[in-house]
């Protein structure tokens, strides 16, 4: 297989079961057509794209069976997104991808502070190293403990 | 009067898979043969959400062919135009036929 990863993972996710093997066939056919033509790059980012269209059809078909009953959302609305997602690939393919490093910015940011601020101790099983202290309490108080 | 009428895409489609036949229409040549006749670049996710309203409605069937290794070893969906869908077509194109019968746009724009 030759196609983005990715779009196979998603794709495999999402298309229903008895129509997955003749989708991810397609999907593979036409990117190794694309990469004879246009090159392994180019050709990953046009089925990278196309993989988001598929996406969103599976997606919007499948919702039709769902009961969208519900007062702040409408089946148009959903259609007029997915209409205009189709027409403009390269912005829909730009806010996904914003959308993503966004996510991945903030995510990067967590894991350093925390890192930095609640790292473990800088020895072996640092993280089981816990401070105690014992305080005098007046009579009649009590302490809540950990079972 | 027609008994069910075609949307643009479903024609489309249903004509594409009649000019291939059943052991050449699957998804990716369906688009590439509406491209190629009418300059319109359909998308692939529309000829499979296309085709699976078309087979609900009994107007086309689909088989899966043999394993291919140019498709990482997954196999094709044929699809083939059944007899519901053929009287479709044709009661579209009397439709169609009917409503252009003594048109002539040039003379209309002038009048």
């Amino acid at each position: 297989m030759t196609g983005p990863t990715w779009s196979r993972v998603v794709l495999g996710a999402l298309v229903p079961r008895d129509r997955r093997d003749d989708v991810l066939g397609d999907l593979e056919e036409v990117h190794r057509q694309r990469r004879a033509t246009v090159g392994p790059f180019r050709a990953w980012i046009a089925t990278s794209i196309e993989t988001t269209v598929l996406v969103a059809a599976f997606v919007l078909y499948r919702a039709r069976e769902i009961d969208w009953s519900l007062p702040w959302i409408s089946r148009s609305d959903l259609k007029l997104g997915y209409r205009l997602m189709c027409k403009q690939p390269v912005m829909t393919w730009t806010s996904i991808l914003a959308i993503a490093v966004g996510i991945g910015v903030a995510a990067t940011g967590f894991t350093v502070f925390n890192a930095v601020v609640h790292g473990q101790l800088p020895f072996t099983h640092g993280d089981r190293f816990v401070r105690v202290s014992a305080h005098e309490m007046p009579a009649g108080w009590t302490v809540p403990m950990a079972p | 009067m027609a008994r069910r009428s075609l949307g643009e895409l479903e024609l489309l489609v249903l004509l594409a898979v009649v000019r291939l036949g059943e052991d050449r229409a699957y998804a990716v040549s369906i688009a590439e043969e509406i491209h190629e006749r009418t300059g319109r670049s359909i998308q692939r996710a529309t000829v499979y959400v296309t085709l699976q309203r078309l087979e609900q409605k009994g107007l086309v069937s689909t088989r899966l062919g043999d394993p291919l290794p140019e498709r990482g070893g997954k196999a094709r969906r044929y699809v083939r135009v059944e007899g519901p869908g053929l009287g479709a077509l044709d009661d579209t194109r009397r439709v169609l036929s009917s409503m252009w019968n003594g048109l002539d746009l040039a003379t209309e724009s002038l009048s």
